[in-house]
């Protein structure tokens, strides 16, 4: 069952007087419980479209569908509340909030909804954050702010944070690309875990090739387009 | 939609913490907001609370002084008060009150009254005979006062002497002005010397020696400074020739010829000083009254009745505008072409010498905290731009535009509150020393501007918390244009984070 779909996408970029055609027409369908991997050299148009089924751009043409939902037709209130409840995000860059600390920050999606509506109470969610902690072996730095943090701890609370809402898809682009080979490997290997425990979708971007070899759905971009779109069985 | 207070106090605790873990982590911004913003309230506080002190020593000198609560002048189309003509041409005399008595007797039958007096004000050229050198000093500032009714109005702050008796003709000058003279002349005027007074009014030229009956001084110890006088209501009439106001007089053609040419003559008038001419004068003008006098027995206008102004004290001062209010509304409906004002109108344009500094203080304060905002503006959009892509996570995270606004609010409302109560603090502790020093006046001009003995700062409830409100609007407002800024970061933003 495909969880998401895009149908002919284009991305256009105004630059100056010239529009830079970043996806040209790009269609294909992800299930859900996958572990994807879109991959392509720079340029290729990862990014753009991992940020249109982030729901935090829109494409020019063509239509993403999250789950049943066209995206075209929602504004921002209700793009906001769709990435809230079925998206997580992992940033090349952590992105973590600096004032907060390693429980904190990987609370925080949790704090920007009602309780009810997250349906569970004071003390699962507790649980559910420590569990999440654990889960990416911060136990010991659950007091820490990001500054104190290297690069691999801070993809880790990235990680717990992105899953924290329960989300059904957990968009990375480029997740390693600020981390050394042995300790990107580590992460993805890490999301690859919680894929299976959780049964979250995941879809990362990268140009390294041994990571892409982790993932059991391929889609490979050239310029635009789609060039190879395969799923590997074990 | 039902509503969720748990959930509203969720956020707002993440909200405060984040607002106040923010401010803490760019702090050198906040310092720079904060210290603008302190010190904003600080010389605002500071400012209007000595203002407001100066204010109300002005205010309570004049009134307890000089114009009492409320005053009654005749109407007229040039601008004067208690201090004389203000239009920048000035030659006009005051008018004289119409219907005096029956104002007198209407206000003094008022139960909100508590005293009344009439005034004649005025300048003349003083001089002491037979006293050596030139005998002449420049111009005092005299009231001609009604020594029945005055001294039940205001103090009579008499250091020497007596003040000026009902019926008495005679001068009271102020124990400055009577230093100088001494000092300029060389010589020492005691209680009884006769002192020759030179006027000019209606009638032209008039001259009168009358003993100095008194000396006064307003705040009894220290060094003041004023050419003021009082002098007998009759003798000020005589000297502004006061008679020819109201009626046209009958006096024979001979009289007021020698007056007129005597007047067109300025050669003439340079010998006027000397003490001969001034002998000769004075017989002139002793005729001359005479008749006047003869005149007015006959005609409908009794001397006693010629006033200028009517001076009142009420039993509640807080009540003046009313009663000011009402005493118009009974002019007007009797026809009396006169109006009632405050001691403000009556002591102008002296009596707006704190509106003067609160307006400079203000217009000053205005630019300097319109620089401010500037500044202020300057930093908080230099911080949300610094903080686009932290803003652009949590947008992408699922925070809604609501909550970046929400949170930007928080950090410039904890800023203002903590730099305003810093501001208010300091102003306080600057208030409460300056009242710890007591710093003591030494004159006159600071025993009225302190308000007293010793600086008392009035800290008023609109002097402190104006300023305080003003910052945090000021803050606001100062936060529109950042907070549309950081409401408007794409989620996408998060992504570009290299
Ligand atoms: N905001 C933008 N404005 C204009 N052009 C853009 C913008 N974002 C991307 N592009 C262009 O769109 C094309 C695709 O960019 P994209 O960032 O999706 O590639 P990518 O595959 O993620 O590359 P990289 O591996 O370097 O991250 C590129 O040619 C890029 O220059
Ligand atoms: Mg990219």
């Amino acid at each position: 069952m495909s969880i998401i779909k895009l149908d002919k996408v284009v991305k256009n970029y105004k630059l100056g007087s010239t529009e830079v055609r970043a996806v040209k027409g790009v269609s294909f369908e992800i299930n859900k419980a996958d572990f994807i991997s879109i991959a392509g050299p720079s340029g290729s148009g990862k990014s753009t479209i991992l940020n249109m089924i982030g729901c935090i751009d829109t494409p020019t043409d063509g239509s993403v569908i999250i789950n049943g939902i066209d995206t075209n037709n929602l504004g921002d209130k209700a793009l906001t509340s769709l990435r809230h409840k079925e998206l997580g995000f992992i940033f090349q860059s952590f992105n973590l909030i600096p004032v907060l600390n390693v429980y904190e920050n990987i609370e925080f999606p949790l704090l920007l909804a009602k309780r009810k509506s997250l349906g569970i109470s004071k003390a699962e969610q507790a649980d559910w954050v420590s569990y999440l902690i654990e889960e990416v072996g911060l136990t010991n730095w659950k007091k820490h702010r990001s500054n104190e943090l290297s690069g691999g701890q801070r993809q880790r609370v990235a990680i717990a944070r992105a899953l924290v809402t329960r989300p059904s898809i957990v968009l990375a682009d480029e997740p390693t690309a600020n981390l050394d080979s042995s300790t990107g490997e580590v992460i993805i290997n890490l999301m690859k875990k919680i894929n299976r425990d959780l049964g979250t979708t995941f879809i990362f971007s990268t140009h390294d090739s041994t990571i892409v070899n982790i993932a059991d759905h391929v889609i490979r971009l050239h310029d635009g387009e789609v060039a190879e779109n395969y799923k590997r069985t074990e | 939609m039902k509503l969720n207070f748990s959930n509203y106090f969720r956020s707002r605790k993440i909200l405060i913490s984040l607002a106040l873990r923010n401010l803490r982590q760019h702090r050198s911004k906040s310092l720079i907001i904060a210290s603008i913003m302190s010190i904003s309230v600080y010389v605002l506080i500071v400012g209007l609370t000595t203002i407001n002190t100066i204010e109300s020593g002005i205010n309570k000198a004049f009134i307890d002084y000089f114009t009492g609560d409320v005053f009654i002048r005749a109407n007229a189309d040039y601008k004067y008060s208690l201090l004389g003509i203000q239009s920048p041409g000035g030659l006009e005399d005051n008018p004289v009150l119409p219907e005096y008595t029956k104002i007198f007797n209407y206000i003094e039958a008022h139960p909100s009254v508590k005293s009344a007096t009439p005034y004649i004000t005025g300048a003349a050229r003083l001089s002491f005979e037979n006293q050596g050198k030139e005998g002449q000093r420049g111009g005092s500032f005299l009231i001609g006062i009604d020594g029945a009714t005055y001294y039940d109005s205001f103090e009579s702050k008499i250091v020497e002497g007596t003040g000026i008796l009902p019926d008495q003709r005679g001068v009271v000058l102020s124990k400055s002005n009577r230093a100088e003279i001494q000092d300029y002349l060389d010589v020492e005027i005691n209680i009884g010397d006769p002192v020759t007074l030179y006027g000019f009014g209606n009638g032209g030229f008039a001259i009168r020696t009358v003993p100095l009956v008194g000396v006064f001084e307003f705040v009894q110890g220290k060094k003041e400074k004023n050419y003021l006088g009082f002098i007998d209501g009759d003798t000020f009439k005589d000297l502004k020739g006061l008679y020819y106001v109201n009626e046209p007089l009958n006096i024979s053609e001979d009289k007021i010829d020698l007056l007129d040419v005597d007047l067109s003559d300025d050669a003439f008038i340079d010998d006027f000083f000397s003490d001969d001419v001034a002998d000769a004068q004075n017989t002139l003008d002793s005729e001359l009254n005479l008749e006047i006098e003869r005149e007015l027995e006959d005609s409908s206008i009794v001397f006693d009745q010629i006033w200028e102004f009517l001076v009142i004290h009420l039993d509640d001062p807080r009540f003046a505008r009313g009663f000011i209010r009402d005493v118009n509304k009974w002019l007007d409906e009797q026809g009396i072409d006169a109006s009632a004002g405050d001691w403000k109108a009556a002591a102008y344009p002296m009596s707006t010498m704190a509106d003067a500094i609160r307006i400079i203080f203000m217009i000053v304060v205005g630019i300097v905290f319109c620089i401010a905002v500037m500044i202020v503006i300057n930093t908080l959009v230099v911080s949300v731009l610094e903080r686009t892509p932290e803003i652009g996570t949590m947008r992408a995270l699922g925070a809604q535009k609501s909550f970046v606004k929400r949170l930007f609010n928080y950090e410039i409302f904890f800023l203002s509150l903590f730099s305003g109560l810093t501001g208010l603090i300091l102003a306080f502790l600057t208030i409460f020393i300056i009242r710890l020093c007591k710093i003591e006046s030494t004159n006159g001009l600071t025993f009225v501007l302190y308000s007293g003995n010793y600086l008392n700062p009035i800290a008023s409830f609109s002097s402190i918390f104006g300023p305080f409100i003003t910052i945090m609007i000021a803050g606001f407002v100062a936060n529109i244009y950042p907070l549309h800024l950081a409401s408007g970061v794409a989620p996408v933003v998060a992504m570009r984070e290299k």
